[in-house]
């Protein structure tokens, strides 16, 4: 008994370390119901091809407040710049919805939606 | 991102792995260690430490970098103890820098071994006297062993032809005020022997002894917590 736990505890030690090192890649990929993100990027970017504004900050504040409940999730698996990115692209992108910049609105948004698919690797 | 917790976790993983990594390695200790396990050594913390607080890049490209490193080395470690010649070329063979109290020059030039570093090292071992030396071998670690001229090699009890008993290894009875059970077991003896052994020399309670160890010949050794030193 003694023998089989001291191998046991060093194979499930690493295999809880990978879980948690990676677990932040499998929120991202999931089709789970939580992973509202890209689903709140797309709704952000047909808003601002049809110039709702109003609709588009609202949207924005969405996926801004999807994006921080999600953070402590990825925490473990991203790195900090690519966290830092989307957080400062949320930010650009609601100064440039609010400033009616249609260009550099898509710009921010696609450059946020590169950022979380970086996050998958 | 809460920075402290992340990187609290990070470490957590980067210690765990290094640990269970270092036992699975082995138990050379750091003055067995050659200048390339010592090199490996000094590559694989750096990755955990880098695992541990580098934010900038993600946890786990540093965590598969250090599990292929502690890999390799495993590899290699089982490579060299089954395969000799890749032993001879991995690890390196042992060079004889003095043989029969000559010094082999060439010897010295090719692992780049100065006659200055051979001389520290025997000063090292208290020979001061190149006469003495027999042969000096400079192992795979850079440590020098020495084996010196007969004339100079300490008198045994075989050489005195004096009759001697083994003392065996000592097992710990008493550590810490606690009493080790299964070593009392293993040593023959009973827990109201080594009451009554502590009464004989003034011990009133186990608690009041730090260390108790009896050796082959059933000699009990004892140190208390109250030292009297004068």
């Amino acid at each position: 008994m003694r023998k089989v736990a001291s191998y046991l505890i060093p194979i499930l030690s690493l295999i809880i370390f990978v879980v948690i090192m990676q677990g932040g890649c499998y929120y991202i990929t999931s089709w789970s119901e939580r992973n509202i993100i890209p689903e709140y990027v797309n709704q952000v970017e047909s808003d601002i091809n049809a110039e709702r504004w109003d609709n588009a900050q609202e949207d924005l504040h969405r996926l801004d407040l999807a994006w921080k409940k999600a953070i402590p999730r990825i925490q473990y698996h991203a790195e900090r710049d690519a966290i830092d990115g989307i957080k400062e692209n949320i930010a650009r992108l609601s100064g440039s919805i609010e400033a009616k910049d249609r260009g550099l609105a898509l710009a921010e948004l696609n450059e946020l939606a590169e950022h979380w698919d970086n996050l998958k690797n | 991102m809460n920075e402290g917790i992340v990187v609290i976790v990070r470490s957590i993983i980067g210690f765990f792995t290094l640990l269970i990594f270092a036992r699975i390695l082995g138990k050379q200790q750091i003055s067995q260690l050659t200048f390339f396990d010592y090199v490996l050594g000094i590559t694989i913390g750096s990755i955990a430490a880098s695992l541990s607080v580098d934010l900038s890049s993600r946890a786990w490209p540093h965590w598969v970098g250090l599990t292929v490193w502690a890999v390799i080395v495993w590899a290699l470690q089982w490579f060299t103890l089954k395969c000799r010649p890749a032993a001879k070329y991995i690890v390196g063979e042992p060079t004889v820098v003095i043989m029969n109290g000559q010094i082999m020059e060439d010897a010295m030039r090719s692992i780049r071994y100065t006659l200055g570093d051979v001389l520290e090292q025997l000063r090292d071992k208290g020979i001061f006297d190149l006469n003495q030396v027999g042969f000096a071998v400079v192992e795979t670690n850079g440590k020098v062993s020495v084996l010196l001229k007969p004339e100079f090699l300490p008198a045994t009890p075989k050489d005195l032809k004096l009759t001697t008993q083994s003392s065996g290894l000592s097992t710990e009875l008493i550590y810490d005020g606690l009493i080790i059970n299964e070593n009392l077991k293993q040593a023959n003896v009973d827990k109201l022997w080594l009451e009554n052994e502590l009464k004989t020399k003034g011990i009133s309670h186990i608690s009041e002894v730090f260390l108790a160890t009896i050796d082959s010949a059933g000699t009990l050794y004892l140190d208390t917590y109250k030292d009297h030193m004068k």
